[in-house]
């Protein structure tokens, strides 16, 4: 509670925001209420449970994992492939939109996640680590972690996704500010040899995959190939509504397509890992000063990597030790509108490519009764961190070269004090061949207060590392490089609980205050005019949330969810920041419609109201999705039906620093259909 | 005009966190209308609710039984994975008038002594060795490894879409002097000859 009393000057919104944190201590006891009702109830006895009800039950898949996610030093969401398929998920970012403190924005081009509060316009996912079975998705360049479209992995290769919130440097080091989002794909386990899924949708989207998985012995195979294509819509941007620009209609500028390519092998402890993925997205937006209405605006970005981890017990330590190269590269081409008329087009393309190696060394063990010790090293040796010189011909990549190593050590130790009491400590150095060394704590104090209880207390800090296109931005002679840019970091206060309410529902709400200092802003230099980016300003954000889940045997289950996050800027007058929606709401609802056999998948979304770039006040929206998923006994064949935007919504996400649109508009009701195939 | 102008015109007073709470709490009072019964379980926690089913709707000849009074013994082969589970299910529980037994085995000459025996998948022995062990006793071999029926185990679990569904050889059992019930039967996935 003392989180919301905190010492400042009296001003309007110091006063709205004590009125606003009086709803959240009327919910606090609500919540408490609850918790000790809950408490009360038992455990109904499965031996009870009839037979044909036992075949029914869903496991958690990950039951150590939603064990280990009410035992986690913080607040954490799974996602499972169940729900994946019957919410018609099409990417990552879809998972995302419906994960309690998470919201996502499209420019068009990329996909960008908000999270409690945060969402910077200009920010490329830095400030999240996105994972793939414990590989580091994040570029090297732009720190940019994809969720879109753009992003490496097919969503139906998707086994489980666990969501953390809060601040993770203690264990992962950069990017993990405000959370790690680890997927974890399938294996040959979970495929039975050939599964082939086509879907077709609205916009002229296709997309197909197929997919081998099949188990010799010790060596396990999993082969997966996807291909998409969508044409896209023809867009009305109001900005550009005069006769020179088409009336503000561009059409075949939308256009979408991509590739990927998974490869995982398993061997006793072994596995290797490849991955190919590449993406074509048009730009109708005219960003960066382009050209409206030309097909010649775009994106390829691919990203490819090779990883091999080994996974082994050495007496009483478990070792677990890997490798892996990665490349990433981008092309944009940007046809720049002539500042004079008459002039002529000139093509210039922003480019990068990035090249790194990582080895990575951890080991565990149990030291005495109830603790558990975790060493770990990492190296990251960025060989290539180049950017493309805009002022060269179209294609011709001339690269500025940029390269630096990243070393770590961290330790983690979870320590039953008593039977009640954990403790969950760890901290990471990071040494940066840039910046120098930044050391992060985390600590967490887990109370089970009551079978079914926990409460959680969560302190941690995080940091974001200067990216290379802040250090030396390669945007053009306007921008002068900041050798001396140091990372921005977090401060995380966050208090739990966690109960579950008889046996069928689990609620979780918490409380949470987060200070960020040293942001990196791009200021404009009073010398020469220039643009640099510098360690600049501070913000803060107070917020809650509460979480309702639950599942019954029959297939029916469902969570709903509200937040509210009050974030502003430590500046004078503390300004509310921009792109930070102040309550969102969340309900997702999966109703067996015929046995096991057809289910109905419900989503609802609701983002309260968004400042933009400009001020300007952008109107709150709700969502619904509707997806309908039959299957044939024995699963040979799914057939699924999608209705996204069901009530056509018509709603806008702000548009970023270089975009000549304050608020874009985002898709209306779009349809999709999906067949899936296993032989 | 700006089309952020346009928009901000349109907005005509977002709901109130009030009103969003409401939502949620109406939200709320439907969901927990709509649940059903049962919520979902550890994996191993079903499968040793599923082992005292098998007690329950598997028929054991009285010669498997020292006396009246001996206990109806479960047996766990290999790493244990049911930890204090099993022993939770089975605590006081009685099946046709006999009290539930778990302990582990770790060699043949004490698993012929068991009614159900659970084979872990950590158990490393080859099956042929395991049905020639238990060749003329009445003991029903779960299994928790893919092929374990194939390869002349009695029930096998297999996890599908999340749940625990399991395979039976009604040969094997029958082999073995056991009957089984038609309800276990129709409950299997996959029943093999």
């Amino acid at each position: 509670m003392f989180l919301f009393y905190r010492a400042s000057t009296k001003s309007p919104t110091t006063e709205k925001r004590r009125a606003r944190s009086q709803v959240l201590f009327r919910w606090l006891a609500i919540l408490a209420l609850t918790a000790t009702a809950g408490a009360q109830q038992d455990v109904k006895d499965l031996s009870e449970v009839s037979l044909e009800e036992l075949s029914n039950i869903q496991v958690y898949s990950a039951s150590k994992h939603m064990q280990s996610a009410s035992e986690a030093p913080a607040s954490v969401t799974v996602v499972t492939a169940d729900e994946i398929q019957k919410y018609g998920y099409r990417n990552l970012a879809d998972i995302l939109r419906s994960v309690p403190g998470f919201y996502v924005t499209y420019d068009r081009d990329y996909t960008f996640v908000g999270v409690r509060g945060f969402g910077r316009l200009g920010d490329w996912n830095s400030r999240i680590l996105v994972l793939i079975d414990g590989h580091r998705s994040n570029n090297n360049v732009l720190g940019q972690a994809m969720l879109g479209n753009e992003f490496l992995v097919d969503v139906d290769m998707i086994e489980r996704v666990e969501i953390v919130r809060g601040p993770s440097s203690s264990l992962y080091g950069a990017n993990a500010f405000f959370a790690v989002i680890n997927l974890i794909t399938r294996t040959s386990k979970q495929v039975k040899d050939w599964e082939l899924s086509f879907q077709t949708g609205s916009f002229g989207t296709n997309e197909g995959r197929a997919t081998y998985g099949h188990q010799f012995h010790d060596l396990g195979v999993l082969l997966s190939g996807t291909f998409y294509n969508s044409q896209g819509q023809t867009l009305f941007f109001p900005q550009f509504d005069n006769p020179t620009n088409n009336n503000g209609i561009t059409s075949d500028t939308d256009y979408e397509s991509y590739k990927h390519i998974l490869a995982t092998l398993t061997y006793h402890g072994f596995t290797l890992q490849g991955l190919f993925s590449t993406r074509d997205k048009g730009v109708p937006t005219a960003y960066f000063g382009a050209v409206f209405n030309d097909p010649s605006d775009y994106n390829i970005d691919s990203h490819q990597y090779v990883s091999l981890d080994y996974q082994h017990p050495i007496g009483k330590w478990q070792l677990d030790a890997g490798t892996s190269y990665d490349q990433a590269r981008l092309q944009g081409p940007v046809p720049e509108a002539p500042t004079m008329a008459g002039d002529p087009v000139i093509l210039s393309t922003y480019s990068f490519r990035g090249n790194w190696w990582t080895g990575e060394i951890k080991v565990s063990r149990d030291l005495f009764e109830r603790n558990h010790l975790t060493l770990g090293s990492e190296v990251r040796d960025n060989l290539r961190q180049d950017q493309g010189d805009l002022l060269n011909p179209p294609n011709a990549f001339t690269p500025v070269p940029n390269s630096s190593l990243i070393t770590a050590l961290y330790v983690q130790d979870e320590w039953g004090i008593t039977s009640r009491l954990t403790l969950n400590a760890g901290v990471r150095y990071d040494h940066y061949s840039t910046f120098g060394g930044t050391t992060n704590p985390r600590a967490a104090l887990i109370f089970r207060a009551a079978e079914k209880t926990r409460l959680k207390l969560l302190y941690g800090n995080a940091f974001s590392a200067p990216d290379v296109y802040e250090i030396s931005p390669d945007f053009g002679i306007f921008y002068n490089d900041n050798l001396k840019l140091q990372p921005e970091h977090i401060q995380s206060l966050e208090a739990r609980v966690e109960q579950g309410l008889g046996q069928y529902f689990q609620l979780s709400s918490g409380v949470y205050r987060n200070r960020i200092s040293d942001l990196i802003s791009l200021v404009s230099v009073p010398s020469d005019g220039n643009f640099q980016y510098q360690n600049a300003g501070n913000a803060q954000a107070l917020g809650m949330d509460v979480e309702l889940s639950g599942r019954a045997t029959n297939g029916l289950q469902g969570k709903a969810s509200f937040d509210y996050v009050d974030a502003y800027s430590d500046s004078v007058g503390h300004p509310s920041l921009n792109n930070s929606p102040g309550p969102m709401a969340k309900l997702n609802l999966i109703v067996p419609l015929i046995d096991q056999r057809l289910s109905a998948g419900v989503e609802g979304q609701f983002l309260g109201r968004r400042l933009t770039l400009l001020q300007d006040s952008l109107s709150s929206y709700q969502v619904f999705n509707l997806t309908l998923l039959g299957h044939t006994v024995g699963k040979h064949l799914d057939l699924a039906a999608s209705v996204f935007n069901v009530l056509d919504k018509k709603y806008f996400d702000p548009g970023r620093p270089e975009d000549p649109e304050d608020a874009i508009q985002q898709d209306g009701r779009s349809f999709r259909i999906k067949i899936t195939g296993r032989f | 005009m700006r089309i952020a102008n346009l928009i901000a015109a349109k907005v005509s007073g977002a709901p109130s966190p009030r009103r969003v709470l409401r939502m949620v709490a109406l939200l709320t009072l439907l969901l927990g209308i709509a649940y059903a019964q049962s919520p979902s379980a550890g994996e191993y926690q079903i499968k040793a609710a599923f082992l005292y089913n098998f007690a329950k709707f598997v028929e054991w000849p009285a010669s498997s039984f020292h006396d009246g009074a001996a206990p109806f013994q479960i047996c766990v082969m290999g790493r244990d994975p049911f930890g204090e589970v099993l022993l939770d299910i089975t605590r006081e529980k009685t099946v046709n008038g006999r009290k539930l037994e778990v302990g582990t085995v770790a060699d043949l000459e004490h698993a012929r002594t068991c009614h159900i025996l659970f084979v872990a998948s950590s158990v490393k022995m080859p099956m042929q060795q395991i049905i020639e062990g238990l060749r003329g006793a009445s003991v029903l071999t779960v299994g928790d490894t893919k092929g374990f029926v194939e390869q002349g185990g009695m029930i096998n679990f297999v996890l599908q879409d999340d749940r625990v569904q399991f395979d039976v050889s009604r040969t094997a059992v029958e082999q073995a002097g056991l009957k089984i019930s038609s309800k276990l039967l129709s409950v299997a996935k996959v029943v093999s000859k």
